[in-house]
C-alpha cells in the first residue's frame, strides 16, 4: 500500500499535524512547510518567511500561517498560505520525505 | 403466511446463511457480506431475491446467478428460486471530484506511452461496450492535438452551448465531448500547459454529463500536461493502458504506468492491441508485432491483463465510418474481444472502488 495521509489538521498546536496510514504522525510548523514549498518559483528562489512577530505589526508582514488546504487527485495536497502563495503541490511522497519528526530527520541525515 | 408455510424452518436467516457460500471471485467475499442480496421474499416454498452487482458488465454474472440458485434450492422446503440480476455501479468519488462532476461515478483514463497504438479506438469501443451492457456512459476526448472521437463515434454535430453549459452530443447512446467539435477542419490546437489545464477543467465541469456510471477519457500519448492536469483535477478511478505487443511500444507504455503509479492512480490493466492478424485469404495467423508481449509485461509488473484485440481491417473501416466495431457484437472475434475487455475493465473498476484509498480528512 502507498503511504498516504489519513488526517491533516491545519491548526494543530505548533502547525499542521499529519497522520499517516501507517500510524506515523508529526507536526510540521508553518514556516517549515512554506520554506519547503515544492513549486517551481520557490525551488528557484527560496521564499523569505516571517517566523517571529514584528514589534510593530502594522509595518511588517504577518507571521506565516497555513490558511487552507485541498487534496490534489490521489497523490498530493495543496496548501494555501497567508502570504497568498498556493502553487505548491506537496505529493504525499514528498510530504513524508520532509517529515520533521526526530526519527525521520535522523534517517534522512544518515 | 401460516405456520404450515414455514416448512422446514425456511426463513430469511436460513436463505442468507446458504447464500454466504456464494463468493464473488473478484471481490473475494460472499454476496451477503458484500450486501448484494436485495428484496428477499419467501412465500411458501418460493424464494425470490435480487443480486445487485457492482457492474452490468460483470464477467461472472451467470456463474453468480447459478451459484446462488443452487445454494438456495439445496435448502429443505424450497420449491422454486427466482433470482433477479440487477446492478448499481459503485463509486469512490471524493469531495474534489464531486464539485466538478457530481453525478459521475467512475472516471477511466485510456492511456498509452506511444502514439498510434489504438487508444482512441479502444476508448470508443470500451465506452460503447459498457453502454451495451446497460451502463450510463460518457466519453471525453482529452486528446486536443489529434481529436478522433467525433469520427470514431460517427457524431460530427457540434455540441450546443447554453449559458456556459455544454450539452454533449450523443452517439451510440454515449455522451461525448471533444476538442474536434470546437475547431474548424484543418485547424490545429497549438497550446501551452495552462490552456490545456483549463480545457480539462471545462470538459469536466462545464459539460452536462448528468448521471454516468462510467466516464471514459481518451488521453493523448505520453506523460505530459494533459495527463498531469487530469490526475490533479480529479482523482481518477483508474487507467487502462493500451499497447501493441512489440518491445518498443511496451517500453514506452511502462513510462505511462510509472507516471500513474507516481500519481497514485490505480492501473486497471493492460490491453494488447494489434495482437495478431488473420489473413482473409488463407486464414493463416500472422503475428505482425509479435504476440503476447503485453500479457507478459503486465504479468511481470503485476497488473491485470484485460485482453487482446486482433488486427483486422474491419476495425479500421468501422472506425473510419463512425460505427465502433464492438457494435457487431459477439459474432466477430474483434467484437467479442472488445466486449470481454470491457467486462474485465469493469470488474477491475469494482475492485479498485473496493480497495480505493480514502482521501485524507482535512480539518481546519
Amino acid at each position: 500500500m502507498n503511504v498516504a495521509p489519513t488526517t491533516i489538521k491545519l491548526s494543530a498546536p505548533g502547525g499542521v499535524l499529519v497522520r499517516w496510514n501507517d500510524g506515523h504522525e508529526a507536526t510540521y510548523s508553518y514556516a517549515y512547510l512554506r520554506q519547503r514549498c515544492p513549486c517551481a518559483t520557490c525551488r528557484d528562489t527560496p521564499p523569505t518567511v516571517k517566523v517571529t512577530p514584528d514589534p510593530f505589526p502594522i509595518h511588517g508582514k504577518d507571521v506565516i500561517k497555513v490558511t487552507g488546504a485541498a487534496p490534489v487527485g490521489h497523490y498530493a495536497i495543496q496548501f494555501n498560505f497567508n502570504d497568498s502563495h498556493a502553487t505548491g503541490i506537496y505529493s504525499y511522497a514528498y510530504l513524508r520525505e520532509i517529515c520533521p519528526c526526530d526519527r525521520c530527520r535522523a534517517e534522512a541525515e544518515a | 403466511m401460516g405456520i404450515f408455510g414455514n416448512a422446514g424452518g425456511l426463513n430469511e436467516a436460513a436463505v442468507l446463511e446458504a447464500l454466504k457460500a456464494v463468493k464473488d471471485p473478484d471481490l473475494q467475499q460472499d454476496v451477503v457480506t458484500l450486501g448484494f442480496v436485495k428484496d428477499l421474499k419467501i412465500a411458501a416454498g418460493n424464494v425470490s431475491f435480487s443480486l445487485q452487482l457492482t457492474t452490468p458488465a460483470c464477467p461472472v454474472k451467470d456463474q453468480l446467478k447459478a451459484d446462488a440458485e443452487r445454494a438456495v434450492s439445496s435448502l429443505p422446503g424450497v420449491q422454486r428460486v427466482d433470482v433477479q440480476m440487477t446492478f448499481r455501479v459503485t463509486t469512490k468519488q471524493t469531495q474534489q471530484a464531486r464539485t466538478l462532476i457530481p453525478e459521475v461515478r467512475n472516471t477511466i483514463a485510456v492511456a498509452s506511452g506511444k502514439g498510434g497504438v489504438g487508444k482512441s479506438t479502444v476508448a470508443a469501443n470500451l465506452a460503447v461496450a459498457l453502454k451495451k451492457f446497460g451502463a450510463k456512459v460518457g466519453l471525453m476526448d482529452a486528446d486536443v492535438y489529434g481529436p478522433s472521437i467525433p469520427i470514431l463515434m460517427g457524431a460530427s454535430e457540434a455540441p450546443q452551448v447554453t449559458q456556459n453549459r455544454i450539452i454533449p452530443p450523443v452517439a451510440q447512446g454515449v455522451k461525448m465531448i471533444s476538442m474536434g467539435y470546437f475547431l474548424p477542419r484543418n485547424e490545429a490546437v497549438i497550446w501551452r500547459g495552462p490552456m490545456l489545464h483549463k480545457m480539462i477543467q471545462q470538459f469536466l465541469g462545464e459539460v452536462e454529463w448528468g448521471e454516468l456510471d462510467y466516464l471514459v477519457i481518451d488521453l493523448p500519448p505520453g506523460t505530459g500536461d494533459i495527463q498531469l492536469s487530469l490526475c490533479q483535477t480529479i482523482p481518477l478511478t483508474g487507467a487502462v493502458i493500451v499497447s501493441t505487443p512489440q518491445d518498443l511500444a511496451l517500453e514506452v507504455a511502462s513510462k505511462a504506468i510509472a507516471m500513474f503509479k507516481k500519481l497514485n492512480t490505480p492501473i486497471l490493466g493492460v490491453v494488447e492491441n494489434m495482437s495478431y492478424y488473420v489473413c482473409s485469404h488463407c486464414g493463416e495467423r500472422d503475428e505482425i508485432f509479435g504476440h503476447g508481449g503485453a500479457r507478459r509485461a503486465s504479468a511481470q509488473l503485476g497488473y491485470p491483463f484485460l485482453g487482446e484485440i486482433p488486427l483486422n481491417p474491419a476495425i479500421r473501416t468501422s472506425s473510419d465510418s463512425g460505427h465502433p466495431a464492438v457494435l457487431e457484437g459477439e459474432n466477430t472475434p474483434y467484437g467479442k474481444a472488445f466486449l470481454d475487455i470491457a467486462s474485465a475493465a469493469a470488474a477491475q473498476i469494482s475492485i479498485a472502488n473496493f480497495n480505493a484509498p480514502q482521501a485524507p480528512v482535512i480539518e481546519g
